[in-house]
């Protein structure tokens, strides 16, 4: 089958009444969780993951596929308007796009974000349909050692490049990858560290983890810093760029959208990362980076475009490899696992409406997004008079009943809770349970990988070096330590990009006092606007 | 998971760091190595099989090992990134509570009651919204969240008073 006829197929799926509603509400929930600050992708889905349950899989996938691209549509409204990201891959547009809005020219940040994302989003989807059946198909020649040493390359990618601590997100992974060892061996069937209960016999709920740690967790971390507070709104005026405005941001979203393409596919690349690389790299190669920070369209049109690129070539690793390059990634391969599909070279030819139903779903969700983000923007903008107390209540409750319907009974309700206060606890002390939970879904995988490698070797080692793929993935990651190595060793400061521009951001923020309460009058922003 | 201002801020406001770390900081990742140390422990008792035929406590016994030698390292070096305890950390104390006090009279008084008993505390306690906005999110919301998972999604909850309104009267 070509990539013409598996995408036909995918639209005839896509465009099944059950499955454009799916993507529908999975690209408008997306948007509406971007613009609402502490309630990102992955507590959303998190949130969301009982419900699939009981859907159809293709439906689940389409519109948790959709949250993950909108919300990167969503998160730009209010890193441009309040300077606040909605997401974490919106973070460097807080720096320009709110310069743009305090020269009132928020609608011109706003329609340019979108339009990029639009194009950005739309070219990784064509590279997706043409790349992921070829990657599909050298996939299947992964042997065992090979995914082994995928697995754990991408883990310790994704542990190394991500916030924080590495050793921490190391460390984290670690406990990730052994609290899979919970419950029954899938080889010989021994108990392992149930401690008789009969509960953890088929192992820790991935469910109940991921609800607890990164919804009820958040959650908690949210009350903790709110206190009541009203976000205030004004109009946006001027959302179609004008001519100058397209002329200056071409650039930047051609070379986001390849830039993102690539950072997508790679570990970690995902989202953050590709929008913080797109932001240096178009001020470097600028003819005026002193207006960087300033205002420049180039530094919102770039980074917006690149960070919604990579999300969606993030779904090659998925479909093709079975291998989440994120923790969000990691959270759609959870619900795959829940609906009994197991990602992996295999699902192009067991799942095809999965597979390709997918990729055409994300065809029609970057076209509706466009369409939400462009006239509809002023509707999503008045979401930000939503209390938080109100939200967060909700998403409380929502949690905790999708808890109890998972089993019917309160003991997953009570696991929730405790995973939620270890989370807020992790993310109090600097753990990030993002590591954590990515090795969780792999766990079991892994070890059943690292065992066959074992046998198919007599205990050797050497196994590993003779495979290629194993080879490329341990030179990709030395390439990796030394070139850290490097950069510090010549005197750069080992602080991450991201510490570089938060701090650039914070010269101008709000005074920390200001914390508490979420407030911020946008007054100046209506007289400035035409 | 969402990048905050206030996340942003502390690398300006940062002072330099005391020569000495203080005990305090160290003690997240030491827990985190008994934590790991206890369970690396409680993997030798498993049957460790041989290299050409890993037993089921191998596995468990390297990610342990793994998670112990880096959880060790952070000990000797904290890593920076911890926020600070301040008294609205205690109020995320009676929120667990009140979390845990709630799944107890889940099953007891139903969706309805329950939420409405947890709204009022959330809403008006912890986030100290005016006493009529407690009150309308108090009432409309048990009710929103009923139809959506009981009417709609049809998830077998334990007995309710709003079943009576419904129709839905179970055993």
């Amino acid at each position: 089958m070509t990539a013409f006829d598996g995408l036909g197929q995918g639209f005839l799926v896509a465009f099944e009444p059950g499955n454009l509603l799916a993507v529908l509400v999975g690209v408008v929930l997306g948007t509406v969780i971007g613009v609402l600050p502490g309630l990102g992708p992955t507590a959303t889905i998190a949130l969301l993951l009982p419900i699939t349950y009981s859907m159809d899989p293709t439906a689940s996938i389409i519109m948790l596929a959709g949250i993950y691209y909108g919300s990167m549509y969503g998160g730009t409204i209010t890193s441009v308007l309040l300077r606040i990201p909605g997401e974490a891959a919106s973070v460097v547009t807080a720096i320009d796009g709110y310069e743009m809005t305090k020269k009132g020219r928020a609608g011109a940040a706003l329609g340019i974000s979108a339009i990029g994302s639009f194009i950005g989003g739309t070219i990784t989807v064509i590279g997706l349909t043409f790349l992921a059946p070829v990657a599909a198909k050298a996939a299947i020649m992964v042997g065992p050692p090979g995914y082994v040493a995928l697995m754990v390359g991408g883990l310790f990618l994704v542990a190394t490049i991500g916030s924080g601590s590495k050793l921490r997100n190391l460390s984290m992974a670690g406990v990730g990858l052994f609290l899979a060892t919970v419950g029954q061996d899938p080889i010989s069937g021994v108990p392992r560290f149930t401690f008789g209960s009969p509960y953890l016999l088929s192992g820790l709920d991935f469910v109940a983890i991921a609800m607890g740690l990164f919804g009820v967790g958040e959650l908690l971390h949210t009350l903790e810093r709110t206190e009541r507070g009203q976000l205030v709104m004004t109009k946006i005026k001027g959302i179609w760029p004008k001519r100058d405005d397209l002329k200056r941001s071409a650039g930047p979203i051609a070379r986001g959208s390849v830039l993102g393409f690539l950072i997508g596919i790679l570990p970690g690349g995902g989202g953050v990362m590709s929008s913080l690389i797109s932001y240096s790299m178009e001020k470097k190669i600028s003819k005026h980076p002193e207006t960087f920070g300033k205002g420049a369209i180039e530094g919102v049109a770039g980074p917006e475009t690149a960070n919604n690129a990579s999300s969606t070539s993030a779904f090659i690793p998925l479909l093709t490899l079975g291998v989440p390059s994120n923790v969000v990634l990691a959270m759609l391969f959870g619900a795959l696992m829940l609906q009994g599909i197991t990602p992996g070279p295999q699902l192009i030819t067991e799942h095809p409406a999965v597979f390709w139903g997918v990729i055409a779903s994300m065809y029609v969700g970057n076209l509706i997004l466009l369409a939400l983000n462009m006239p509809l923007v002023g509707i999503f903008v008045q979401l930000l008079r939503v209390r938080p107390s109100y939200l967060v209540s909700i998403a409380l409750v929502i949690v905790l009943l999708g808890a109890y319907s998972l089993g019917n009974n309160a003991f997953d309700m009570v696991l929730v809770v405790v995973f939620g206060i270890i989370g807020w606890i992790m993310l109090k002390t600097g753990f990030d349970p993002a590591p954590l939970v990515l090795a969780f879904v792999l766990g079991r995988i892994l070890e059943t990988s690292f065992r066959k490698t074992m046998l198919i070797s007599g205990g050797s080692l050497d196994i590993f070096l003779r495979d290629p793929v194993t080879l490329i993935v341990l030179a990709l990651i030395v390439g990796f330590i030394i070139f850290a190595a490097v950069r510090r060793l010549r005197g750069r400061t080992p602080r991450s990009l991201a510490a570089v521009v938060a701090q650039s951001t914070a010269q101008t923020a709000p005074s920390p006092a200001d914390d508490d309460v979420v407030a911020f009058d946008l007054k100046e922003t209506e007289h400035d606007q035409r | 998971m969402s990048a905050h201002v206030d996340e942003m801020t502390t690398d300006t406001e940062a002072v330099p760091p005391p020569r000495r770390t203080p005990w305090q900081k160290r003690v997240p990742d030491a827990v985190l190595l008994l934590l790991v140390g206890a369970a690396a422990l409680q993997a030798l008792r498993l049957p460790l099989g041989s290299p050409s035929d890993p037993g089921p406590g191998m596995w468990p016994l390297v990610t342990t090992v793994f998670a112990v030698v880096t959880a060790g390292i952070c000990v000797v070096r904290p890593p920076e990134g911890s926020e600070r305890f301040t008294r609205r950390s205690w109020l995320v104390l009676l929120a667990a509570l009140s979390l845990i006090l709630y799944i107890m009279i889940f099953p007891v008084v139903g969706l309805t009651v329950s939420t409405a008993l947890l709204f009022l505390v959330w809403i008006r306690y912890f986030f100290r919204e005016r006493w009529w906005a407690t009150l309308i999110a108090a009432i409309a919301a048990p009710i929103a969240f009923y139809v959506v998972f009981v009417v709609l999604l049809d998830v077998p909850f334990p007995a309710d008073i709003l079943d009576i309104i419904f129709g839905r009267g179970r055993t």
